[in-house]
């Protein structure tokens, strides 16, 4: 193994941390980076524009189309996993808000066990008002063509997850430690007390928990072990950032002005994608329950 | 970045996996690992000296020492594979991640003749004498005394946590030569022979089991200035450089991922349903938790990879979501158990002992943490 990004991946990293916008990455082809270059350098790509706070659907585009096998998209692609109880038939109703759906020019739809496409005619997207850092919508399929099984969908859908999750985390984090620095309580910054620190600290060890976990997912993307635990891991990392970055900053975090809210808003979008952190673990123990192990247990059975 | 094994790694592992399915004693457990009664001391060493025949209990040292230069990431395969095993090791952790690596960096030419050699060969077996009573955190404000006279030093003093110094056949001990200094002044590394008079290894209850933690007294003990390590008074230093090889590369997620498939299949065996969502819940977030701690824990090794020095953020970051991941793990082998893990050696059991220490052992979550806040630029307080 080796953890260094090659020249190319740092070329990649300091050529995209300029972009903050959906367009700009679109012109440069960076929304084919799996396809291009390979799954690590999606993921980076990914992790700085959510960090960028870039609108749009990067994510979707970058990484879960392309590590599904499905490369011919056009620039903008929503994610949606069709109620199941609604069956298969004219009209499928997503089985919950569909993020950046209004701008979307295509979805790919999780429907039970297989994987299709619907273009933008094949469905019908209800806009929705929502706080949480994106633009939504309901989104009823009428038609959508079959692509082949689910699982490759709903695993590289996890890992676009945790790729986001740890770029919005690690710039909340950034965020955070600069405010705990700079901001002076009983005669000294806030971040001097180990009890602020602590908060931060941890938040930075999930964050960079779930960015090696999100890239070795990337990497094998056909394991559903290592998926579903970067997608339940960013969940639960995801959840401790949005509390205690804004607990140690304060108040003049929840201000649009100060900007936290534009990371942490996303972040709690995200833990609700694709049955949320609960499915995820479910879909954890169904994996390692169906590996194999190449010892006996190490503890004695009853 | 390249996050495959090589197939050179890979080779290595399947080689290692049929050692240890050759070599282990038959029915080994991690209760074992602890060796108890000394038959299983015997069968530890006979596990190393079979991996130090075989090169592949150090083959990440330098060839003069006994090792094959092999890299950080075969040693790292090493632990994987023997953690989930069991670990027939025992307690080799020590010499061959910092005691080994210290006397290469601070010998002398005899010490490294001596002590390397027996080490590579699996022939050793080492305990570390660092924390007292009211030294543990704040490790540098040790006080146990050693007194030159003429050719010996004088040690006076008591350690704690000496984990297997029941068993060990010498200490790497931190002891006080300078008794007109504090903190980190004045601190030397002794490599004690634990058949000195004068040494008294006592056994620390606990819930769990006999001859995991110990208490070792010292009472004029008389150690040869030869067993000196490095310039008298300049142990710190030793101890700093070599101390952030204590733990990285140890692998306790996949033990701990071991563990958990031990409660599931307890607990299959008990008839309960572990795919009833909520338990299965807990047990998938418990799961992914070691995942992160394995990425973690690679993102370590790699960092020593490049960076030899003493300053490794992602050692810090790493501890900080390994250690809880140990009690997350045992709380989700204690709910999905339920009373079943209340038994004598239960998984549950096993974990919560784990689950317990980890987060303070070989420098707290605490001490990480405040490691980690100096990395992000935070102010000290």
């Amino acid at each position: 193994m080796d953890l260094d990004p090659s020249p190319e991946q740092a070329a990649l990293e300091q050529a995209v941390a300029k972009i903050d916008d959906y367009g700009a990455l679109a012109d440069g082809g960076y929304l084919d980076a799996v396809r291009d270059a390979g799954p690590v350098e999606g993921v980076l790509v990914v992790e700085h524009a959510a960090a960028a706070l870039v609108d749009g659907p990067v994510a979707a585009r970058v990484l879960a189309g392309p590590l599904a096998g499905v490369t011919d998209l056009p620039p903008t692609v929503g994610l949606v996993q069709l109620d199941p109880a609604q069956g298969v038939g004219s009209a499928h109703r997503a089985g919950g808000l569909v993020r950046w759906a209004p701008v979307c020019d295509a979805f790919l739809v999780l429907d039970g066990d297989r994987t299709r496409l619907a273009l933008r005619d094949d469905v019908e997207v209800e806009p929705v008002e929502s706080a949480f850092g994106a633009t939504y919508g309901r989104v009823t399929v009428h038609r959508a063509d079959d692509l082949g099984p689910g699982e490759p969908l709903r695993r590289a859908w996890r890992v676009a997850i945790a790729a986001e999750a740890e770029g919005l985390m690690l710039a909340a984090v950034a965020k955070t430690s600069a405010h705990v620095t700079e901001r002076h309580q009983f005669g000294r910054p806030i971040g001097a007390f180990q009890a602020v620190q602590h908060r931060v600290a941890t938040a930075y060890a999930m964050a960079m928990g779930t960015r090696w976990l999100a890239r070795r997912a990337a990497w094998y993307a056909t394991d559903d072990f290592i998926c579903a635990s970067a997608a339940a891991y960013a969940c639960e990392a995801a959840q401790f950032t949005y509390v205690n970055t804004h607990q140690v900053t304060g108040a003049i975090g929840i201000t649009s002005e100060y900007g936290l809210v534009g990371w942490t808003t996303r972040l709690l979008g995200l833990r609700q994608e694709l049955g949320g952190q609960r499915a995820h673990a479910r879909a954890v123990v169904a994996a390692r329950r169906a590996m194999a192990k190449p010892w006996p247990s190490p503890l004695p059975l009853p | 970045m390249d996050l495959e094994w090589t197939d050179e790694e890979r080779a290595f592992r399947s080689e290692l996996r049929a050692f240890i399915d050759a070599h282990r004693r038959p029915g080994w457990s991690h209760h074992e690992r602890e060796m108890p009664v000394p038959a299983d001391r015997d069968a530890v060493l006979a596990f190393c000296a079979a991996m130090g025949a075989e090169g592949l209990l150090t083959p990440h040292w330098p060839t003069q020492y006994g090792g094959r230069g092999a890299s950080p990431w075969e040693q790292t395969i090493v632990s994987e594979e023997l953690w989930a095993a069991g670990e027939p090791r025992g307690p080799q952790y020590m010499n061959v991640n910092w005691i080994g690596p210290a006397i290469m960096l601070a010998g002398t030419e005899e010490q490294k003749r001596h002590h390397l050699g027996r080490i590579s060969r699996g022939e050793a077996m080492w305990c570390q004498g660092f924390s007292e009573p009211g030294a543990g955190s704040d490790l540098a404000s040790l006080r146990t005394a050693a007194v030159r006279d003429g050719d010996v030093y004088i040690v006076n003093g008591q350690k704690i946590w000496t984990s297997y110094a029941h068993a060990a056949d010498h200490c790497a001990l931190l002891v006080r030569t300078d008794p007109t200094t504090s903190g980190s002044e004045g601190i030397s590394i002794l490599l004690v022979p634990m058949d000195l008079p004068g040494i008294e290894v006592r056994d620390i209850p606990n819930p769990w089991m006999t001859h995991v933690v110990h208490e070792t007294w010292f009472t004029d003990v008389p150690v040869p200035v030869s067993c000196l390590l490095g310039e008298e008074h300049q142990g710190w230093e030793i101890v700093r450089q070599v101390l952030a090889n204590e733990r990285v590369g140890i692998a306790r997620h996949e033990c701990a991922e071991r563990t958990l498939d031990a409660t599931v299949e307890w607990a299959s065996a008990e008839g309960v349903d572990v795919d009833e969502p909520s338990i299965a819940e807990i047990l998938g977030m418990a799961y992914a938790t070691c995942e992160a701690a394995r990425a973690l824990n690679y993102a370590a090794v790699h960092e020593r990879t490049v960076d030899q020095g003493s300053r490794r953020p992602m050692a810090a970051v790493s501890r900080a979501v390994t250690g809880p991941m140990e009690t997350r793990v045992a709380q989700a082998c204690l709910e999905v158990l339920g009373p079943e893990g209340l038994a004598r050696h239960s998984p549950a059991e096993r974990q919560l002992l784990m689950g317990t220490t980890g987060p303070i052992a070989a420098g707290s979550l605490e001490v990480q943490l405040n490691l980690i806040a100096r990395h992000l630029g935070l102010p000290k307080g």
